[in-house]
């Protein structure tokens, strides 16, 4: 343990170098994600911010209120700010490609008109991934209207999910859109604000979801693929591995998961098995559950 | 057809648990019932390296293992030690990884009579769990096995060790090994390679 | 075994050595690279699978007790794959017993030898394996 008092520390939020400590083994515990030393002035500046928020004079005060509020409102406030991420649409378009172009027409190889695909966006943020997902179907993916495709989404940060369930998105995100597809599927409703249309806000189930909670990940079964990028880079080993695991659960045999691009299969978990389509590498529960 | 609505699926609101005495479905349910009693008995570490040694299925295994992490006890530790000799190198592979992520303290005790093992792959296996734990022993047992240890392969996977931990502390030792293994290319090589990144960094 | 002096390709073959330790994939790189070989690496049986499914080796080189996959899945694997079935495998472990050499070869392996392996051993090996003469230096010199 660090030794307390050690050095001068930022002054920002007051945390010694054990309270910093307690801090990141609390959220570590409780949502999975996983703050080193090397983060310590990116936590802090959003921990010293929601302690004037919340009106808490020291950081021990402010770490009981983490631990003991009942209603965990001070929790998801701070996860909220933590989990920022910068999205857009068309994301590593390579990986959409694949799923249109190879995985999901390997998936549906015996299957029968009518039958039902599920895909769940994990970490899906303002909902730029689960949307682009909707976008590349009915796009591009030749066998769209054989099937019935159920969209799934979800995030630990409940503002960014309120944010995606509106749908609505400045240039930025945009910028990879071809011009046609914007045209199509948005509506500008301010300067610089398009609001994707209606028909596929309805289509994507948003869930607000703590990914290392087997109570809420147990809500996601017979799903046919998982895509979960640049996520558990933000979660410790165990982490990786145990969120890994809950995905099997949420899988059927057979059934793929997306990384992100400079994320691997082989420094998370042992249980899937990498697949190589001409656009990207997948990776893929076993068939026969169990190799 | 194509993209359906949300929220219009048959798929209850509220997800049923199952029911009944995880110990029970732990032997008894299917794979998926399996994991889920593993991952509800973190708190009976015994029970769940019981089941690993009758158990079969991958994914049921990996969360025993994960559950054995969480629940961080001695007797996690304990329980999970005899994995080591398994003939299966699955199961010691994951048992190995799976004893890294528990705190330090915990496993450092049993250090001791594993590197005195009669079988020299469950010592090369404890040197590789001792290289990545965070514990001040560290060095000296890693250092201890540069100096004394007869197997060449122990030995070897101590100066991986060092060298993955990139203490420059064991340098005397690893030349000191070169010595008592003169004629071997491969300790020639590696305690060089180690010296290098030592140099370099 | 053809004699190839000038007649083989003079493309490198390329050998990927898969082994969480990164002190025998330096080791295997040295000896390899110096008889002509190029090399790559990979630290368990996920990522070697990774590897070989974007850039098909001419000999996988995988260790047995390695972490996610070990080296006998990862073998088995290979067997399994259209794309990769037919590469040449040594398989490289600390474990001596017959045993060993005998589930080494059930799972899909064509040769099997016990570590430390010697340099010249390594190299022999990775001809044979590759088709390559065992005679001579490197691929430059057997080329004159």
């Amino acid at each position: 343990m660090a030794a307390r008092g050690a050095r001068g520390g930022k002054p920002s939020s007051d945390a010694s170098p054990a309270e910093y400590e307690a801090l990141c083994d609390f959220l570590r515990r409780r949502t999975g994600l996983a703050f080193g030393e090397n983060k310590r002035y990116y936590v802090e500046r959003r921990v010293a911010e929601r302690m004037v928020a919340a009106g808490t004079g020291t950081f021990r005060e402010y770490l009981d209120l983490l631990r003991f509020q009942a209603s965990g409102e001070e929790l998801q406030l701070l996860v909220n700010l933590m989990t920022v991420n910068e999205t857009y649409f068309f994301r590593e378009k390579y990986q959409l490609d694949c799923l249109v172009n190879s995985a999901l027409d390997e998936l549906v190889r015996d299957w029968k008109k009518g039958d039902r695909i599920r895909i769940w966006s994990a970490g899906c943020a303002t909902g730029e991934e689960p949307y682009s997902i909707a976008i590349m179907l009915l796009e591009f993916w030749n066998r769209v209207d054989e099937f019935e495709i159920e969209l799934h989404a979800s995030d630990i940060d409940s503002h960014a999910l309120a944010r995606a369930r509106q749908g609505v998105y400045d240039e930025r995100a945009l910028q990879f859109l071809p011009s046609h597809l914007v045209t199509k599927y948005f509506a500008q409703v301010a300067t610089n604000r398009w609001r994707i249309i209606e028909e596929l806000r309805e289509s994507i189930d948003f869930a607000h979801t703590n990914l290392m909670d087997p109570g809420q990940t147990a809500r996601f079964r017979g799903m046919d693929v998982i895509f979960c990028r640049n996520l558990l880079i933000y979660f410790d080993d165990l982490g990786r591995r145990e969120v890994a695991a809950s995905f099997y659960d949420a899988l059927v045999p057979g059934g793929f998961v997306f990384l992100g691009h400079s994320e691997s299969m082989s420094r998370i978990s042992s249980l899937y098995v990498p697949r190589r389509f001409p656009e990207a590498i997948v990776y893929q529960k076993p068939r026969n559950d169990g190799l | 057809m194509g993209l359906i609505k949300a929220g219009s699926k048959d798929k209850p609101a509220e997800v049923s648990q199952p029911e009944g005495d995880p110990l029970d479905r732990l032997e008894n349910g299917d794979a998926a019932e399996r994991r889920h009693a593993a991952h509800q008995l973190a708190s009976r570490p015994t029970d769940l390296c019981v089941r690993l040694g009758r158990e079969s299925d991958a994914s049921v295994r990996e969360v025993i293992l994960t559950a054995l992490v969480r629940g961080a006890s001695p007797d996690a530790v304990f329980g999970l030690l005899p994995f080591l000799e398994s003939e299966d190198a699955a199961l010691r592979n994951a048992v190995i990884e799976t004893l890294q992520q528990m705190p330090a303290d915990l496993v450092m005790p049993y250090v001791g009579a594993l590197l005195a093992h009669e079988d020299s792959d469950v010592r090369i296996f404890t040197v590789q769990l001792v290289a990545r734990l965070p514990h001040p022993e560290r060095m000296a047992r890693l250092i201890a096995v540069l100096d004394r240890e007869p197997h060449v392969n122990v030995c070897l996977a101590a100066v991986e060790g060092v060298a993955e931990a990139g203490r420059p502390e064991a340098l005397p030792a690893l030349e000191r090994l070169k010595t008592r293994f003169p004629d071997d290319p491969v300790v020639a090589f590696s305690v060089d390679a180690a010296r290098r990144r030592f140099a370099a960094g | 075994m053809k004699e190839g002096k000038g007649s083989m390709s003079d493309a490198a073959r390329r050998v990927l050595i898969v082994d969480d330790a990164v002190t025998v994939r330096a080791y295997v790189r040295q000896v390899l690279e110096a008889d002509g070989f190029a090399v790559e690496e990979a630290v368990n049986g996920i990522e070697g699978l990774e590897r070989a499914l974007s850039n098909p080796p001419d000999l996988l080189i995988v260790d047995v007790n390695m972490p996610k996959m070990d080296g006998y899945s990862m073998v088995h694997v290979v067997r399994r794959e259209e794309t990769l079935r037919d590469i040449p495998a040594l398989m490289v472990s600390t474990e001596a017993k017959e045993a060993d050499r005998m589930r080494a070869l059930a799972a899909g392996a064509n040769w099997y030898l016990v570590k430390p392996v010697r340099p010249d051993a390594l190299a022999l090996a990775s001809r044979l394996l590759t088709g390559r003469p065992v005679g001579g230096g490197p691929v430059g010199e057997g080329a004159r």
